[in-house]
């Protein structure tokens, strides 16, 4: 089946792009290991989120046309990811695909996510 | 100064914002939902001058459950009806209130851009709303702040809560799925399929407002009934002729034949609390008639381009029946229900064979009154009321399936390009037969 990324403003595609940089350094951080006393169920459901939006940004945009940011892996994530949302939400003007509302609401939970296990952990 | 549109489009951007800004407080979040439905109902009505909407969409519907939640503020266990606010939905809520008062001026320039500004918003803040409602009901098993018994009761609410804001993320997101620019243009018999099941949620919710009654309960479940058992025979249809996969449907088909008899128990034990004389809302008897007629032909008569519709409407109203059932146990909770004294006698004395006096004021039966259902009686209902909700919340998880066939629809025609007719890849179920199996590879 030919799968077509949806039309995306040149804008749009480079926040995209970038936060996908940042949700893969979520998803390594959350594999490193000595999480034992994180929970489980919270962890996995974490990453599941996480996986998705990874999966469905990488839809939206072609990773040959933008490839993915590489952001510093030293600096504050929790505000980088707020940041990005920040910038998805802004560049949008609401006749998107709606996969494009999903990618950037998805975002926003995963903003969420990490806020509360920063401020757990 | 602003216009409708940007007041639209900031109404979004606040509520998904409101994904990371929120305080995730899950009883300040219910009691403003309401709010924010109404203002976004009063934008989406005001602009609606050109009549470009179609008639009881989503909005409307969502509108109706907003409407039943809020009647029902005070009676409910959980949450308390007084109380904070949550401060990012009031936000987005003033943002809509913002666009009907720039909208004096002149109203948006496109009408659908704006009814989609305003189901996009809807969307996010009930998928938020949900989201917070699931993760509510993790946490309070460890909250140490509140008693067991505490627990005990928030719990089944906040369950029952995050199950009807997953029905409206879902209501809300078919709807932009159908109206989505990739989506092959409907044809007049999806346009009245998808009528058909708007017009039914919007009756069933104002039948339950308007008019509380056992009588009302009886006839919404036994056409409920019915219709259940129609979109069983749909999904059957529809998995036959290919549109949709045999998994789905098998996965579907015993959830809605448990559906369909939680209705029916309903139905029976409403029955003995209702006479045929009460009169009920000819709206509602026809809306039920109507989509049951409507599943029984859709299937068999649809054009292919018309078969992601179709998902979509089945989708749309295996939400509708979460929200219906949910206001069903709201109304039976609220004590508000009334039945005839005759018949609320006949069943106690049933229920208490050996009581020697009436349960019941003798004045009330001799004038033929109805009197609210007391505590008792209601138990008799409440029973197969959460029967009902369970199973129609348990048929939306399973249909989850079909997001990826109607997705699958929406990507095939969008990447024929504009001006040419879109084709749907038909599902047929795989023949598990020995030739269909790939040989092992050679050693």
């Amino acid at each position: 089946m030919n799968i077509s990324a949806p039309a995306l403003s040149a804008e749009l595609k480079r926040a995209v792009a970038h936060t996908l940089g940042l949700l893969d350094l979520v998803s390594d951080a959350l594999r490193r290991p000595g999480r034992a006393n994180v929970d489980a169920y919270a962890h996995f459901r974490f990453e599941g989120l996480v996986l998705l939006a990874s999966h469905r940004g990488r839809h939206l945009v072609d990773v040959d046309d933008q490839p993915v940011a590489d952001p510093d892996s030293s600096a504050d994530l929790e505000h980088l990811l707020r940041t990005s949302h920040s910038q998805l939400v802004d560049e949008l003007t609401g006749p998107e695909d709606f996969e494009v509302l999903e990618f950037v609401a998805e975002v926003g939970a995963i903003c969420k996510e990490v806020t509360t296990y920063v401020h757990s952990h | 100064m602003s216009t409708p549109t940007e007041q639209l489009q900031l109404a979004l951007r606040l509520a998904l914002r409101a994904h990371h800004t929120n305080d995730a407080d899950a009883a300040a979040l219910i009691r403003t939902w309401p709010h924010l439905v109404e203002a976004a109902y009063d934008a989406y009505e005001h602009f609606d001058g050109s009549g470009a909407s179609t008639p009881a969409g989503p909005i409307d519907r969502i509108a109706a459950d907003a409407r039943a939640i809020a009647a029902r503020a005070e009676t409910r266990n959980w949450p308390a009806r007084r109380g904070p606010l949550d401060a990012s939905l009031q936000q987005v809520t003033a943002a809509l209130r913002r666009s009907i008062e720039v909208g004096h001026a002149g109203p948006p320039a496109d009408q659908n851009e704006a009814d989609r500004l305003i189901l996009s918003t809807l969307w996010s803040t009930s998928q938020l709303a949900g989201r917070v409602m699931r993760d509510r009901a993790f946490d309070l098993r460890t909250d140490t702040g509140l008693s067991e018994i505490q627990k005990n009761e928030q719990l089944p609410a906040v369950r029952d809560m995050a199950r009807r804001f997953n029905a409206l993320e879902q209501l809300a997101a078919e709807s932009l799925h159908a109206n989505s620019r990739v989506m092959p243009a409907m044809s007049p018999q999806a346009s009245q399929f998808r009528h058909a099941i708007a017009s039914w949620d919007i009756q069933a919710h104002r039948a339950l407002v308007e008019d509380r009654s056992t009588a009302v309960l009886h006839v919404l479940s036994h056409l409920e009934a019915e219709s259940v058992k129609g979109l069983e025979r749909f999904v059957s249809q529809t998995a036959d002729s290919g549109i949709m996969d045999q998994v789905t449907a098998d996965r579907l088909s015993p959830i809605l034949s448990d559906s369909s008899a939680s209705w029916a128990r309903l139905r029976d034990v409403s029955a003995e609390l209702s006479f045929s004389n009460i009169p009920v809302p000819i709206g509602l008897i026809q809306a039920g008639r109507n989509l049951q007629e409507q599943f029984s032909v859709a299937a068999a008569a649809a054009d292919p381009n018309d078969h992601p519709q179709l998902l979509l409407g089945l989708t749309g109203h295996l939400a509708s029946a979460v929200t219906i059932s949910a206001a069903v146990r709201e109304t039976i909770d609220s004590g508000e229900l009334r039945a005839p004294a005759k018949a609320i006698s006949r069943v106690m004395t049933e229920q208490n064979p050996g009581q020697d006096h009436t349960p019941v004021d003798p004045v009330a039966i001799q004038r033929r009154l109805t009197l609210p259902l007391n505590s008792d009686v209601r138990r008799l209902l409440d029973g197969p009321a959460l029967r009902v909700f369970l199973d129609a919340a348990e048929a939306v998880n399973r249909s989850a399936g079909l997001d990826a066939l109607y997705r699958s629809a929406t990507v095939t025609a969008s990447a024929t390009g504009s001006g040419t007719q879109p084709t749907i890849e038909r599902r047929s179920p795989v023949p598990m037969s020995p030739s269909a199996v790939a040989p092992p590879p050679a050693r």
